[in-house]
């Protein structure tokens, strides 16, 4: 048993949270600055659009981001507070490059009890002080001296205790605060302060208003020359300041997030729950407001934030879909939309559900989640490596190798393509119709293997076989010149580049050839004490063409050396140890660092990093990468060099931050592969596998790659069924027009085409909760089981819910039966051939059984008490764990003889459970709605029951 | 409708000028570098360091009053606090 767990991140937070715009790296540049919950990206507003800058690692969830500028400043500071209370001031020093921490501390409070609206940090526009509401009944501020210094916080005590926003209203000789706070008749009112900062105290500010619209959530404070703040309700919008009261009714609506456009605040974004974006515009008589004016421009995704970038360019952050870059335009288009969706920027949150399917069948998992919300709502299928579109294949048995030639040293595309078999090699070519047909270099020896091909300096190609190398005219296609191996000796491995020939014969006999016009000069040999079984002499110092360095592969005493060139001298010598005899080496230069690496017949792969002056090897590092002996190839895609280890486990090898990754490909055995740019299929890559080669062009080298189904709908549960190749979901459809409605289904769909094949809609309240793929005792076929709840406005926990069968027949979901049950069926598992259900506060079992009339019904067979609310269920054997409301994991077990559930043990914490999983028989793993993971393990060897609790 | 719409702000012309659309479909594969302080000024200025005054405001707010009732003999408002005790 392991110690330890750890974790993983698998991908960085897509959740746009906040974002602001202003002169972070700069004077002159404008930037956009996001937060994704733990993580900020700088971006530059640039003519080719936003052009990102850095990702900031931030330690603590964002819960304010504010741009602002102090005091004699040139460029704007950056204020970020995190969730549990701490906050930083940065400043980017542009000469470095780097992230300068102006002024950082701590702003929790001994006492206090965290506000239920979320945490609100703003900041006085004339720069004086910092205001945070973390705590009801509590205002801290944060003063400036007169320098932009930050000076000791204080409280301050608000009277409001259900604060809903706060803002720093402009134009104020004193900083003064508008905070806009509903009462205990559940009124809603705004009030202004004075902040005092001499006597730490509130001074009633200069105006009030009572009784606004019952869903005024936002303020927006506006700037001079108008001043005042906008109160932005359901179904009104307020303009008040002291003197000027005017407002107008808006179509019902919850604004989720606003953007400034103008800087004297005349226009405004608005972003709704629908994802409708809205412009509110203050109509004035030279500096007095005269009224309010909304117009509707169009739909995004729905936003969590709105940032006006520039020249009519607008960044919409969302947590619920994708965000957007969208543009406003003039006219509106055929659909009446001024807006214009120009890019979006994924977004996998937040993700409710999901499930992992082989859906290639190539025994590598992907992701499938139920993201998104409301209309936003996507599947989101999740792979981890990198995929190969083919464009061409034919089948050919038994390729032993293949090199791409330029039928010109200086052409840009490669022309031939050079596939070895045991006892030939044949030459395909494109032609001029794009396509690929076999030809003939008459200067090469096509009876016999190649082992080696590359292209030459002075536009000619070199051919190595077990008996010479050949140096042949790319234009003329003749033989210019042989180097014949000595008799007895055949040539086992050999390496080229374009000035240079190494090749090893049998009694370790190491040979150095030269290229020059029409000659191939034997300049260097060499005798090892034992047999080489690999080279490599990719030329990665200044020159590239040539190679200072060569690497070698030993039988028998199992090491790596570099040797010097030309003069063949020993450098390096690194054992691997272990008996595996190294089967491919290759010399390589990611992001500027030199590597060495050498994989080995057993599916391991060394790499180390090599001094190119010195030759020494240092940092070695071992992978597995599969179980067969890989071969190693350099390629490059997008202007970056790669390296494909061809194996059972196809792998590209790539460098990010300065670390070698390791991404699989998503194909099942390759034997070899050579990057193929031709004029047709420029960027692909030629790959040899189980009898076929094909030829295709590589994804993006990235670790995950995303792709997204929208729904229009909210999936909430997802699973999958080999046999019968289908998803099925529960949804929630919302419809935002007239009156807020929503649809519970379930749906079908295709695994393949993520259609929807079958829809089978739940009755009105009823939310599908659970969902699950089983068979059951003395049943073959494989049925859906669904749980679900009827959600009715009066009751505080649901006291109905329904289980229902179906079963997939010509692909329609058939319903085969239902149970009614007393409470929301919040989890449904396959146990022991029955069914389990995790039901209000019971967990419940039920049997599969066969009615006279050769129906099925479910029927109890027996349950347990004693939860708060059993929302996940995970079963092993005969051990359930359950995950509880509130109270943390219990385990229970199943007795067969008795045909009874009875707990087994549990953890005494109080622990508000998001999921339960089992990592082994003793060890199960829980999620806590504080954002924590746990495990608890079963204690097995006590001596008693309750010495069995988990420790 | 077009009078409230024109007219965006500017700050420099050029910005988006030479946008390409991507294709919707596929999303922008925005990957910024990851930002690695190597630097010793990750830490503010000593006096940059900021705490909560030591303070708590019911205690700031007996202390005020008092301040106000100086007038008061302390050896009074002593012996107020003992006899209410």
């Amino acid at each position: 048993m392991s110690v330890w767990n750890y974790v993983v991140t698998a991908h960085k937070p897509t959740n746009v949270t906040h974002s602001c715009v202003g002169n972070f790296t700069s004077p002159q540049e404008l930037n956009l600055i996001v937060a994704k919950c733990t993580r900020i990206e700088i971006n530059l507003l640039t003519p080719q659009g936003l052009q990102p800058m850095l990702d900031v690692p931030i330690y603590g969830r964002i819960a304010t981001l504010e741009l602002f500028r102090p005091h004699g400043e040139a460029q704007d500071f950056l204020f970020i507070a995190t969730e549990r209370y701490k906050f930083c001031v940065l400043q980017w020093d542009a000469e470095s490059s780097e992230l300068i921490t102006r002024a950082m501390g701590d702003v929790s409070d001994r006492i206090g009890r965290p506000t239920d609206n979320g945490q609100i940090g703003i900041i006085d526009p004339d720069c004086r002080l910092i205001g945070l509401h973390l705590y009801d009944g509590l205002f801290k501020v944060i003063p400036f001296d007169n320098k932009g210094q930050l000076k000791e916080a204080f409280n301050i005590r608000l009277e409001e205790l259900q604060v809903l926003d706060i803002k720093f209203l402009y134009g104020c000789s004193k900083p003064t605060i508008v905070v806009l706070y509903q009462d205990n008749k559940d009124a809603r009112h705004v009030k202004t302060y004075e902040v005092a900062l001499k006597d730490k105290d509130f001074i009633e500010g200069p105006w009030s208003q009572n009784n606004l619209d019952n869903g005024a959530d936002l303020l927006i404070p506006v700037p001079p020359p108008f001043c005042g703040v906008l109160i932005i309700g359901e179904e009104t919008i307020v303009y008040c300041s002291a003197n000027v009261f005017r407002a107008i009714p808006i179509r019902p609506s919850i604004t989720k997030a606003y953007g400034r456009v103008d800087a004297d605040g005349s226009r405004y974004l608005l972003g709704d729950h629908a994802g409708l974006l809205h412009l509110l515009v203050i109509t004035h008589e030279k500096e007095k407001v005269t009224g309010l004016k909304i117009e509707l421009l169009g739909e995004t995704s729905v936003a969590s934030t709105i940032s006006y970038l520039d020249n009519a360019f607008v960044f919409i952050g969302s947590s619920y879909g994708d965000s957007q870059l969208v543009k406003l335009n003039l006219q509106p288009d055929a659909k009446g939309s001024y807006v214009e969706v120009l890019d979006r920027f994924v977004n996998l949150g937040p993700i409710a559900d999901f499930c992992v399917v082989d859906l290639e069948r190539q025994g590598q998992g992907q992701v499938v989640t139920c993201s998104g919300a409301y209309k936003d709502g996507s599947l989101r299928i999740v792979r981890n490596g990198i995929g190969i579109n083919e464009q061409a294949s034919v089948e050919l048995q038994g390729i032993k190798g293949m090199w791409s030639l330029r039928s010109l040293t200086d052409d840009p595309f490669d022309t031939f393509l050079v596939v070895s078999f045991i006892s030939e090699t044949r030459i395909l070519a494109m032609n001029i119709e794009d396509e690929l047909e076999e030809t003939e270099i008459e200067g090469f020896c096509s009876q016999v293997q190649t082992l080696f091909c590359h292209c030459a300096v002075f536009n000619q190609l070199v051919q190595v076989t077990s008996s010479s190398v050949r140096l042949v005219s790319s234009t003329t296609r003749e033989l210019r010149q042989e180097w014949n191996a000595p008799s007895g000796f055949s040539i086992n491995v050999a390496t080229a580049n374009a000035t240079q020939v190494l090749l090893a014969t049998g009694g370790g006999h190491l040979v150095y050839l030269e290229i020059g016009d029409g000659t191939l000069t034997q300049a260097k040999h060499a005798q090892l004490e034992c047999e080489i079984s690999c080279l490599d002499i990719n030329p990665i110092g200044e020159n590239p063409s040539c190679s200072q360095l060569a690497a070698v592969g030993m039988w028998t005493d199992i090491s790596v050396r570099i040797f010097s060139l030309p003069d063949l001298n020993l450098i390096t010598k690194e054992p691997l140890g272990g008996e595996i005899i190294p089967r491919s080496v290759l010399l390589c230069s990611f992001e500027g660092i030199s590597y060495l690496l050498c994989a080995l017949g057993d599916g391991h792969l060394l790499n180390f990093q090599l001094n190119l002056s010195t030759g020494e090897l240092k940092d070695r590092k071992k992978v597995s990468l599969g179980t067969q002996p890989i071969t190693l190839r350099t390629f490059s895609s997008k202007n970056t060099t790669h390296v494909f280890a061809a194996s059972d486990r196809p792998t590209v090898i790539y460098s990010s931050n300065k670390k070698l990754l390791y991404s699989n490909v998503n194909l099942k055995e390759v034997s070899h592969m050579c990057p193929f740019n031709s004029a047709a299929f420029p960027d692909s890559l030629a790959i040899a596998k189980e009898g076929e080669l094909s030829i295709g062009t590589i994804d993006d080298i990235q670790k995950l790659h995303i792709r997204s189904i929208p729904l229009g709908e909210q999936a909430r549960r997802i699973c999958h069924q080999e046999q019968s190749r289908t998803f099925a979901i529960c949804s929630l459809k919302t419809h935002s027009n007239a009156e807020e409605s929503e649809m519970n289904f379930i749906r079908l769909l295709d695994d393949q085409t993520f259609e929807f094949i079958s829809t089978y809609p739940l009755d009105t309240f009823e939310y599908g909760c659970s969902i699950l793929s089983c068979s059951f005792s003395d049943d073959s076929n494989v049925y859906y089981c669904v749980g679900t709840a009827y959600v009715l406005p009066e009751e505080n926990e649901p006291t109905k819910g329904r289980i229902l069968v179906f079963i997939v027949e010509d692909g329609k979901l058939q319903l085969i039966a239902e149970k009614e049950t007393k409470g929301a069926v919040y989890s449904l598992n396959a146990f022991n051939g029955k069914l389990l259900a995790a039901i209000n506060q019971k967990i419940q079992l039920y049997k599969w059984m066969l009615r006279d009339d050769g129906t099925h019904e479910l029927q109890s067979e027996c349950g347990h008490h004693g939860h708060i609310l059993a929302l996940y269920v995970q079963t092993r054997g005969d051990f359930i764990v359950v995950g509880d409301l509130m109270k943390s994991i219990s385990l229970l077990i199943y007795k067969h003889e008795e045909g009874a559930i009875e707990e087994r043990a549990r953890d005494y914490n109080a622990n508000w459970m998001s999921a339960v999983e089992i990592l082994d028989d003793d060890i199960y793993l829980g999620a806590e709605n504080n954002f924590n993971l746990f495990t608890v393990r079963k204690n097995s060897e006590g001596a008693t029951d309750e010495e069995r609790g988990p420790s | 409708m077009g009078s409230l719409l024109g007219d965006w702000p500017s700050y420099d012309p050029h910005n988006f000028s030479q946008l390409r659309p991507s294709d919707p479909s596929n999303p922008s594969k925005m990957s910024p570098a990851t930002y690695h302080p190597t630097h010793n000024r990750t830490f503010p200025p000593p006096d940059q360091v900021i705490t909560t005054g030591g303070k708590n405001i019911l205690l700031r707010n007996f202390y005020e009053r008092a301040e106000e009732k100086l007038v008061t003999p302390i050896l009074d408002a002593v012996e107020t606090k003992e006899s209410c005790l």
